[in-house]
């Protein structure tokens, strides 16, 4: 008996422990150039991603930003498109979602290559589950492989996964904690947080990922509006703290958010919100200029790890992602990013020459 | 008695060890100064309803946790100089694109100053409220004005011939769509590919 519950113990500890507890730092040493050259000579099929958040202004209003932005995609052939949620203003209508004054006529044009995430106002649509949106993109959230996963995910309730052709790997997760919840409004509740499906499918999905590791089999980004740290408009959202608790676990990449109506880039951030050690944390990308609006600044001094920020200009982010495998069998591989701006400037052009977190 | 008393302290001491890691890990993130993780805090939505206020009556749960999702995240302090601009609320003027009942308060603690009330949404054209205005030392005087327009934030700005002073952005509540608008966007709607 006395085995028995020590037995209990361990398992409850071993179910409580993997998503709550970081895992230490690696070493800098770990990611020396050895590790890169080993990397960076064996990549392979380079892939374009773009995305925007923030996008189509309500049909009655006599805005085409949102047309300008699509322009550069359209120009720029990328092989996929992360909308970043608040796709279409004032509350995610779906005559207006289809309407050729509203997103249907800008970024509708490039929806075939589109992955959606549910903003604040695409879930303001009266009716249980964001109807507008769910109805507009409801082929492209279609025959998703995760829904057939256990646990699946579910894109009905705006958070799936899936892979790239080369080896990159994309989570899309629904920071409408309430709405997510049931519950209506740009809310926090426990919808994001610990308990919730969405992060216990959040923890599944990254160990299924993984095969088991919380590290070096992938290069991934993860997807959700509301930006974790505040670099414009908007302080940070402590809503999402789980998530980025549980992708810093999991040595992810990149996370691109929307919300503020402005573009920016932070170093690699830990879950506290402090620049990370070398190799380590995780970067966010603020692309929220996709064309509603641009927002007043109200962070005068900028965010720590702000690397780069932007609101007087409307455009999209753009992300080169390289894949890579070493000779043990790991996948690794480089980023480039930078802002494409309506006006045709470019902007804060990085390239991630450190590689993936391994 | 003997085993049915043994069966008992075992499983007290499996459900106090669960306890004892349970606690650890909830308390080890408090101690590098995280928002509590499990906090059920509950911001409640501004309101969408035109008939009511809507920023200043942002409310907050008993305890609250900051999300960085509204105007009370933030602790603004006074712009320099002599004249301050605060907004004090703005609730929907009727549907979306028809814009805001912005109400502001402006004070005078210098010379006098001569000028007009200009508003903003986004980066939208900006608007002027009152065309011209005296404002003698001591002076305070709140207004409300229509602010037309569609957006997330609005600045109101005094534009004098001393100083001119910008409120702090606000974050404005969402406005209902207009059903005629739904209409016509439907009307817009493209057909390609039909036979």
């Amino acid at each position: 008996m006395r085995r028995t519950s020590t037995g209990l113990a361990a398992l409850i500890l071993a179910l409580v422990a993997v998503p709550a507890v970081r895992p230490a730092e690696p070493a800098a040493a770990s990611l020396g150039s050895a590790y890169r050259d080993a990397h960076l000579g064996l990549q392979t099929g380079a892939v374009v991603v773009m995305s925007s958040g923030d996008i189509s202004p309500p049909t009655n209003e006599t805005k085409v930003d949102d047309h300008a932005t699509s322009e550069i995609i359209l120009a720029a052939h990328p092989d996929l498109v992360l909308t970043l949620g608040d796709n279409q203003y004032e509350t995610g209508s779906g005559a207006m979602f289809h309407s050729a004054i509203g997103f249907d006529g800008s970024w509708g044009r490039i929806k075939g290559l589109i992955r959606p995430a549910e903003g604040n106002h695409d879930a303001a649509d009266p009716g249980p589950g964001s109807p507008g949106f769910q109805e507009y993109f409801a082929d492209n959230l279609a025959n998703l492989e995760c829904t057939r996963l256990n646990p699946p995910c579910r894109p009905d309730l705006g958070y799936y996964d899936f892979d790239l052709p080369n080896g990159w790997y994309v989570l899309v997760l629904n920071s409408n904690c309430g709405r997510a919840g049931g519950n209506t409004g740009d809310v926090q509740t426990p919808a994001c947080g610990r308990g919730s499906a969405q992060l216990a499918w959040l923890g599944f999905a990254q160990q299924r990922r993984h095969g088991g590791q919380h590290s070096g089999q992938k290069c991934s980004i993860a997807v959700w509006h509301h930006e974790r740290w505040g670099t414009w408009f908007f302080l940070d959202d402590p809503a999402t703290h789980e998530f980025w608790l549980t992708l810093n676990h999991f040595h992810a990449d990149i996370v691109l958010s929307g919300h503020t109506h402005s573009t920016a880039r932070t170093g690699p951030m830990t879950p506290q919100g402090r620049l990370a050690a070398a190799g380590g944390g995780i970067r966010q990308i603020t692309a929220g200029a996709g064309g509603r609006s641009l927002s007043p600044l109200r962070l005068n001094v900028p965010r720590v790890g702000t690397r780069y920020r932007n609101g007087s200009k409307y455009g999209v982010n753009r992300l080169v992602l390289t894949s890579s495998t070493s000779p043990a069998g790991w996948q690794g591989g480089t980023w480039i990013s930078e802002f494409d701006y309506a006006d045709g400037t470019v902007a804060d052009n990085k390239n991630s020459s450190a590689g993936c977190w391994p | 008695m003997r085993p049915n008393a043994k069966l008992i302290i075992a499983f007290a001491a499996g459900v106090l060890a669960t306890l004892l890691v349970w606690l650890l890990v909830s308390v080890l993130p408090h101690r590098a100064g995280q928002p509590t993780p499990t906090s059920t805090t509950i911001l409640l939505a501004p309101t969408t309803s035109p008939a009511q206020a809507a920023v200043s009556t942002t409310t907050l749960s008993t305890t609250p946790v900051p999300t960085g999702r509204g105007p009370s995240a933030f602790t603004t302090t006074s712009a320099p100089g002599f004249i301050q601009v605060i907004v004090e609320g703005a609730r929907c003027a009727g549907f979306v694109g028809d814009g805001w009942q912005v109400r502001y308060r402006v004070t005078n603690a210098g010379p006098t100053d001569t000028g007009s009330i200009v508003g903003q949404v986004d980066d939208s054209p900006p608007v002027i409220l009152e065309p011209a205005r005296q404002l003698a030392q001591g002076d305070s005087f709140a207004e409300e004005a229509l602010l037309p327009g569609g957006g997330d934030a609005i600045v109101v700005t005094w534009v004098g011939q001393v100083e001119r002073v910008a409120s702090f952005p606000i974050e404005v509540p969402n406005c209902p769509t207009d059903p005629a608008d739904e209409r016509a966007a439907e009307q817009a709607t493209t057909t390609l590919g039909a036979p």
